[in-house]
């Protein structure tokens, strides 16, 4: 699983840059919208009409159950895009809430305008649909992680998720903005006491490291291979 | 879990409008497309395997698998007539990430890489019905993904029971009859263990909710109830 999920990450870098590129022949239906840290872009129930693409910045993509229980589906960055359940189907609600988790600038592009797009520009179609492609290998990915690997190795998986989300292939150590444990428990599906406990071995163990109180210190290479040994 | 069931509803009702017309745009695919016929429980591909086409079902089910390092296996998906599966190799994904197996006698159509590709390319009506087909697969997975997170095993059984259901009908006052499955096959699919299976099945035969005459009868209006309210 380890190098399929290299090979479809470097592939949907490349892929992203021509999507942003193609993004810029839509003129009527797009919109440059600005949001702050914590903004709703869209709510679970709500209308699904749009579309949209990350410029700069981060999205949670999240689903609550009836019972109150939330389960993160997706961190997403720069050059990502969301919301596209809506392009299948008729007028069809969110499945999902979308929040932003920094200040961010993202596109938001009507159903129409898009589709419309796929229709007159074959090569816009191609690129959506490798992206699309992208997507489904992951969203597997991610099944097959809750189904095989128990909660410890599934935070392991998360961590070294966020450690990518720059333009970073390599193994290298990385800093990035601490998120708190009620989050990472419903990223990974437990609750935020195993999540605590899990965290302080982890930094026992030299494969993370606090860093003041905004930022973590993931060491990719030793939690890469703590995740491959057992 | 009314949240689940709209997501369920949503994918039902797109998934059922797409499929009959793909197979008459596969017609126009004239080099590269086989047609191969199997027996039940034959391997298309396997996990491992150098990935080179996509799939096509014209008749029967296709159960793909994923098995771990340690050796455990899941159940992804079991895709039947005018699913596609094995289109990861589209996308940079050189070897097959899982085992495609048929549960029944089954007519495949095999579309080499390069055709499929070169179709999508030049036919702007299948490259949309493939993109749809894509979509609704994620929101499935993006399903599947919330069921794991949120529900305990036995409602994930109830749910995959009525996921078998639904493969013979639409209707959900109905029951169905579906072929017999291993309580080691449903246990790969709902990621919990065979003696776990074995005991919510006799469950469920003793509340009325499953019966076996050779083959399984799944009673879906009361699977439904107990997933929704249970």
């Amino acid at each position: 699983m380890q190098t399929t999920r290299k090979v479809a990450a470097l592939k949907s870098a490349k892929n992203g840059s021509a999507l942003e590129r193609l993004l810029e022949s839509i003129v009527d239906g797009k919109d440059l919208l600005n949001f702050r840290k914590g903004a709703k872009l869209f709510s679970q129930g709500a209308e699904a009409d749009a579309i949209y693409f990350i410029r700069k910045g981060k999205v949670k993509v999240a689903v609550a159950s009836s019972h109150g229980k939330n389960a993160v589906l997706a961190l997403l960055g720069p050059r990502d895009f969301f919301g596209e359940g809506c392009l299948v189907g008729g007028a069809s609600a969110r499945t999902s809430t979308a929040t932003t988790l920094e200040p961010s600038a993202i596109f938001r592009i009507e159903k129409r305008a898009m589709l419309r797009a796929f229709q007159t520009q074959p090569p816009f179609a191609e690129t959506f649909l490798t992206a699309v492609l992208a997507r489904s290998v992951k969203l597997e990915e991610d099944l097959c992680d809750q189904i095989f690997n128990h909660s410890e190795k599934r935070l392991a998986r998360v961590l070294l998720k966020l450690s990518r989300f720059g333009p970073h292939d390599k193994l290298a150590d990385i800093t990035v903005p601490r998120m708190n444990q009620v989050t990472l428990a419903e990223i990974v599906g437990t609750t935020r006491s195993r999540i605590s406990f899990f965290m302080t071995k982890f930094r026992k163990l030299g494969l993370i490291q606090y860093n003041g109180n905004t930022d973590i210190i993931i060491m990719a290479e030793a939690l890469t291979n703590s995740i491959l040994r057992d | 879990m009314a949240v689940m069931a709209k997501r369920k509803e949503v994918a039902t009702v797109k998934g059922a409008g797409v499929d009959p017309y793909v197979a008459s745009l596969l017609k126009k695919i004239t080099v590269g497309k086989q047609e191969l016929r199997f027996r039940k429980g034959q391997k298309i591909f396997s996990q491992g395997d150098s990935a080179d086409s996509v799939y096509f079902i014209q008749a029967g089910r296709v159960k793909i698998s994923v098995v771990s390092a340690s050796g455990k296996e899941a159940v992804l998906a079991m895709p039947g007539p005018h699913d596609f599966f094995g289109e990861g190799s589209l996308v940079n994904q050189s070897l097959r990430i899982s085992t495609a197996e048929t549960l029944e006698a089954s007519t495949v159509f095999r579309i080499e890489k390069r055709a499929m590709i070169r179709s999508l390319h030049e036919q702007s009506e299948l490259s949309e019905k493939f993109m749809a087909l894509l979509l609704t697969r994620n929101l499935d997975l993006e399903e599947d993904l919330c069921d794991q997170l949120f529900n305990h095993s036995e409602k994930r059984l109830a749910r995959v029971l009525l996921k078998l259901a639904r493969l013979r009908t639409h209707d959900v006052a109905l029951d169905a009859n579906v072929p017999v499955l291993s309580h080691e096959t449903l246990a790969e699919m709902v990621g919990t263990t065979r003696s776990r299976i074995t005991h919510f099945m006799n469950k469920f035969r003793t509340m009325g909710l499953i019966e076996y005459n050779g083959e399984l009868t799944i009673r879906t209006e009361l699977l439904t109830d107990l997933v929704l309210h249970g």
